[in-house]
């Protein structure tokens, strides 16, 4: 990537990761966070949303339908929900993110 | 599952995009799209800002090839939807035996040595980040 592309791609990570952490959410700014990092292997949080975001952390073609239930049930409304499932697929996303970034950082900056 | 609220939109706008789209198509618009309309306050606009860029910015890549990795991200978080949508758009860029060859063995495609290192990169990133 050129300095200009990577400065870009950095910039759209910092706003999702800000957008996700913001406070335009109906959720606890707090929860989502919290799934978010559970998603990207971070430390377990509670009941439902830590079965949920481990799950899409990991293999999100394999959740079911009796996870969603759970935290829809948990949260109270189909928004609240959404928030929760797309802070962890976020979550997912960005720590591959920082870990190909920082990979190529690694590489660009070895010696030849 | 589907959230009903995200089947059906969460404006007057989105209910009208998704049922006009829907009857042109002549077919159900894919969940992927009421995702993107739904709940315009949060994620939304970002992800698609980085999406949109990403996928169509200035690159040295071509849409094809950018199409193309994510068809192959697709097959790896086991999503055939998205590995059919991805799929469609990169062999308007390329040949179809190219695509399908990629996505069957991406080591002996008849595809440049660069893109196969950035798949096999991606590969690791997809599947094996936590080794």
């Amino acid at each position: 990537m050129s300095t200009d592309a990577g400065a870009r791609h950095r910039d759209h990570a910092e706003a999702l990761r800000a957008a996700v952490a913001g406070d335009t959410g109906v959720t606890e700014t707090s929860l989502r966070t919290a799934v978010s990092a559970r998603a990207a292997g971070g430390p377990p949080t509670d009941g439902p949303y830590d079965t949920l975001a481990r799950q899409i952390g990991e293999a999100s073609y394999q959740v079911t339908d009796a996870e969603v239930e759970a935290v829809r049930q948990a949260v109270g409304s189909d928004k609240a929900a959404f928030e929760i499932v797309m802070s962890a697929c976020i979550g997912a996303g960005l720590t591959r993110w920082d870990a190909a970034a920082r990979a190529i950082e690694e590489a660009t900056d070895a010696p030849a | 599952m589907r959230l009903p609220e995200i089947e059906r939109g969460d404006s007057l706008r989105s209910r009208a995009l998704i049922r006009i789209i829907s009857m042109a198509l002549g077919a159900r618009l894919p969940d992927a799209a009421r995702v993107a309309f739904y709940h315009k306050d949060f994620v939304g606009p970002v992800l698609g800002a980085w999406t949109q860029d990403a996928m169509r910015g200035p690159s040295e890549w071509s849409v094809a090839e950018r199409e193309l990795m994510a068809a192959m991200v697709a097959k790896w978080n086991s999503c055939p939807f998205c590995v059919g949508a991805h799929r469609a758009i990169a062999v308007r860029g390329m040949d179809n035996a190219v695509a399908d060859a990629c996505l069957t063995d991406y080591h002996t495609a008849p595809i440049s040595e660069a893109l196969r290192a950035t798949l096999a990169v991606l590969e690791t990133m997809t599947l094996h980040l936590t080794n």
